[in-house]
């Protein structure tokens, strides 16, 4: 695991990918304390321009954008982290159990994730929301729901291959249950790939949670970058920071985790380490 | 190849079956009463709602209703939207022309300037060039395509006046013929344009990949050896061997193709399914929504079954390797 | 099993066998293969105390039998017995406990340990399914890394896996097969993972352990000179099938089968022969890798 740190440190687009995630994460977090302006106060000054005082201009109940974009930073991190964790956690699950159980058990788990895949998620994703109502935590659901077919296909190939390592049969001859094996010697082993594709799979929640916001989608009581490019829509003509400033953030958002992503299953690849 | 075929088309069918319970699912995790996920939240008739708990079967057990939906579904009874006041089949099929006027011409462009790139970057492998259309196609697959819409929308119509913002023709203007046609193109540039960036993306990083591979087989080194210019084993050898995984990502992508012309026709107000299923989120319509989600979902099955068809008539391996039972 | 046998099991304890291995089969079906019978109706058995080896080159389905006889994979048919246990029809529960009696050694020592537990730590695993009370476990830890030469054994309980050498680690698989003190340990190629300077090491190791502990051994190895080393008994298996046993010295010294010969003279031959170049072959897990007397080539 360290070495595989280190290479992904030495790299330059882990490097970079990295610093913007952490950006992004100190503004989620130090960013109200800094610019402490109530991203939800409603003012006069509606669809201002850019300007001293609102330094990234107003929407159209005069809220102001900056603090708007500092609140959608928070919602993506959060939407893009429980989502990638709810994600990975019934992946690995359903992956692990299909990988060392095998046979009957492995078949129905590929089958039904084959199937979950050829859905088109999103337009699925909308369904459910407009039926059962917006929260941040119904879209987590969905989100995770739709998604763990990825990662349980990584996670599922990569417990075959540690399962029949010699460590884990040692094991099995002392007698230790099937189950304690699973998570203590072969899921830590087996866990690094499913975690590069968590990367990814937030780039894609922050993604699919931007767009139901923007098709409106979102809860009325809170502010995210899809929600701003949606207000944004009724006003190209007029107002271009709504749209500019909260796209830009979604797009190197989203890039970031890409990246970091790739870079972090470069990292781990055993075929680059020696 | 029969078998094969017997096969795939079985477990299509068990796919969109089991899409039709997914849906049928679905309008029952409905909170509160299920005929609202019918009827959606369009102020209707008492009579309608009457009817179509006796249709439905509503006050009967869990299968029976599940029996009564796959009964009008497979009599292509996909319900009534009383926003748009007809029936949602007819409906859904008018304005899924109206995206594939979108979709054709930028699938067919992204795919030819996607391969033709990617026949760029595998020839110089570990080039600059390559890094750069690495990173480019990953942001293909980063950009919200609806903002990259909205971008498009402010420079071209709006700063520059160049190009129309919205829809797909022009109203007021009432062109016939030829000039009909020019208008319906003018308006189809900024959307289609947006649809193949997003679309650019997937096919170039799949289509350099394959590229590379071909490369460093058999056949080719052997064309090298023959003496053949760099260019003609390119063309003559890698190309057409390499078309077939990017056939199968166009045909296995229809899904994903199809969220973008989604998104990006809400922005340019075109008045195909996008348009619709937008409004159906603004008016609660469910029986349209859940409407296009069967169909979509079962034309992204239908595209399945035909790549795998298409790919196992040109690749044989694939078909022998998927008889073995596993 | 028949009721008289079963009676003549009980009774004369002396002459129990530890492992009694009965008309073993096993086929693999690979898919866009042809079956492979792996193993064709192997019957064996090893005595308290006794050292068997299986002997015969790679695909002779040796290691399958070592993996029936470890209930790692399920014979098609034939039965395994553990100390007069049939292991086929031991509940779960039960085959966890009793299996405790018999431990592996595999060939990889690279392999053998979660690279995530440190020496303690995997040590601890296998003491803690036996008897030792928790607070003797360290020691009882401690001791185990003595007897395999590890010494002083606190220099290497805090170690990971990777800060091992090869025969290290072969010496820690040891070690961690004797925690539950077993009464039998298979081992699958014991030697070939090590470097040859280690080799003769850990053979005196597994001479010892037999002479001190009374541990059966079932010896798994391509290499008969590391059977007429360690084992009183060989085992001859070609295709899947035992084609001679006998006591190894007579083996050896009058093979009455051809493949046996064979196996003899390819040892013997190199054993005189001048060395001739090394050839490099990558090494790979299907592969055995080579013989004793071809690493000595090649080191």
């Amino acid at each position: 695991m360290y070495p595989a740190l280190r290479r992904m440190f030495t790299n330059p687009v882990g490097i970079v990918s990295g610093a913007v995630v952490l950006l992004l994460a100190l503004a989620a977090v130090a960013g109200p304390t800094l610019y402490p302006v109530d991203p939800f106060a409603l003012s006069v000054e509606v669809n201002a321009a850019p300007s001293w005082l609102h330094p990234l201009g107003t929407d159209d109940l005069g809220r102001d954008v900056l603090a708007g974009m500092i609140e959608g930073a928070k919602i993506s991190l959060f939407v893009g982290i429980s989502a990638a964790l709810a994600t990975t956690v019934i992946g690995v699950l359903v992956g692990a159990v299909a990988g060392y159980v095998g046979g009957r058990v492995d078949a129905a788990l590929m089958r039904l994730s084959e199937f979950f895949q050829v859905m088109p998620t999103f337009i699925l994703a909308v369904l459910i929301v407009s039926l059962i109502g917006p929260g941040l935590t119904r879209v987590i659901i969905v989100i995770a729901v739709l998604s763990w077919p990825q990662t349980a296909r990584v996670a599922r190939g990569e417990i075959m291959r540690v399962s029949q390592l010699d460590y884990v049969d040692a094991a099995r001859c002392m007698g230790i249950p099937g189950w304690r094996i699973l998570y203590g010697e072969v899921i830590p082993n087996a866990i690094a790939p499913a975690l590069a594709l968590a990367s990814l799979i937030m780039a894609q929640a922050i993604l699919l949670e931007a767009s139901l916001s923007f098709l409106g989608l979102a809860s009325p009581d809170i502010i995210s970058w899809g929600r701003i490019l949606s207000v944004a829509q009724q006003y190209l003509f007029t107002a271009w920071w709504l749209s500019v400033f909260s796209g830009m953030a979604i797009f190197i958002t989203v890039l970031a985790f890409n990246l970091l992503g790739d870079a972090l299953a470069d990292a781990l690849n055993p075929r680059h380490a020696h | 190849m029969r078998y094969y075929i017997a096969q795939r088309l079985f477990w299509s069918v068990v796919i969109v079956f089991g899409i039709v319970v997914v849906n049928f699912v679905l309008t029952r995790i409905v909170p509160g009463d299920p005929t609202t996920a019918l009827v959606g939240e369009f102020p209707v008739p008492q009579a309608y709602i009457d009817q179509i708990r006796h249709d439905f079967g509503l006050d009967q057990s869990i299968p029976a209703q599940l029996y009564y939906y796959l009964v009008h579904v497979a009599q292509g009874d996909l319900g009534f939207s009383f926003v748009g006041r007809q029936n949602v089949l007819p409906l859904i099929l008018r304005r899924a022309g109206v995206t594939l006027i979108l979709m054709l011409p930028s699938l067919t462009l992204a795919s030819i300037i996607g391969v033709l790139i990617a026949v760029r970057a595998a020839r110089r492998a570990g080039s600059s060039l390559n890094t750069f259309l690495t990173a480019l196609s990953l942001a293909g697959a980063s950009v919200p395509v609806f903002w990259l819409a909205q971008m498009l929308v402010m420079l071209f119509a709006v700063r520059l006046g160049w190009l129309p913002a919205q829809g797909m023709v022009s109203v007021r203007a009432n062109y016939t013929g030829l000039a009909y046609f020019l208008d319906l193109l003018r308006h189809l540039i900024l959307p289609s344009f947006c649809i193949t960036i997003f679309y650019l993306a997937i096919v170039v990083r799949v289509a350099r990949t394959s590229m590379l591979e071909m490369l460093h087989q058999d056949f080719v080194l052997t064309a090298r050896a023959k003496g053949l210019s760099e260019n003609q084993v390119v063309v003559r050898h890698v190309l057409r061997n390499a078309l077939i995984p990017v056939i199968t990502v166009i045909g296995y992508n229809f899904g994903y193709s199809l969220t973008g012309a989604i998104l990006t026709e809400t922005v340019f107000a075109w008045p195909g399914i996008g348009g619709l299923f937008v409004s159906s989120i603004h008016y609660q319509d469910f029986p349209v929504l859940s409407g296009i989600f069967l169909l979509a979902a079962t034309a992204v099955v239908a595209a399945n079954f035909i790549t795998d068809i298409l790919y196992a008539v040109v690749d044989p391996r694939v078909r022998v390797a998927t008889l073995k039972p596993a | 099993m028949s009721a008289p046998e079963t009676a003549r099991e009980e009774t004369s304890q002396a002459g129990k066998p530890v492992l009694e291995i009965r008309n073993i089969s096993k086929t693999f079906h690979l898919p866009g293969a042809e079956a492979f019978k792996a193993v064709d109706d192997v019957s064996l058995s090893v005595h308290p105390g006794e050292c068997v080896a299986i002997v015969g080159e790679s695909g002779s389905g040796k290691s399958t039998v070592a993996r029936m006889a470890l209930s790692l994979l399920r014979p098609d048919s034939g039965q395994v017995f553990l100390e007069g246990r049939s292991l086929l029809d031991m509940s779960p529960r039960e085959l966890r406990t009793r299996r405790l009696a018999m431990q592996p050694v595999f060939q990889d020592p690279s392999a053998s340990f979660n690279p995530r537990r440190s020496v303690w730590s995997s040590l601890r695993q296998a003491i803690a399914q036996g008897t030792t009370p928790e607070p003797d476990m360290r020691a009882r830890a401690l001791e185990l890394l003595s007897q395999v030469e590890l010494r002083p054994p606190e220099n290497y309980v805090e170690r990971y896996p990777h800060e091992l050498s090869g025969g290290q680690r072969q010496r820690l698989a040891i070690a961690r097969a004797l925690a539950p003190r077993p009464r039998l340990i298979i081992a699958d190629e014991p030697l070939s993972g090590a470097d040859v300077s280690i080799r003769a090491q850990i053979l005196n190791l597994l001479l010892d352990l037999q002479a001190q502990q009374n541990i059966a051994f079932l010896l798994i190895t391509h290499d008969m000179l590391v059977a007429r080393a360690l084992a009183q008994r060989v085992v001859v298996m070609h295709h899947g099938r035992i084609v001679e046993q006998g006591e190894t010295e007579q083996v050896m010294q009058s093979p009455r089968e051809a493949y046996t010969q064979r196996l003899l003279a390819a040892v013997l031959d190199v054993d005189l022969a001048p060395p001739p170049t090394p050839t490099p072959t990558p090494a790979s897990p299907s592969a055995p890798p080579d013989s004793l007397p071809n690493k000595a080539r090649s080191a």
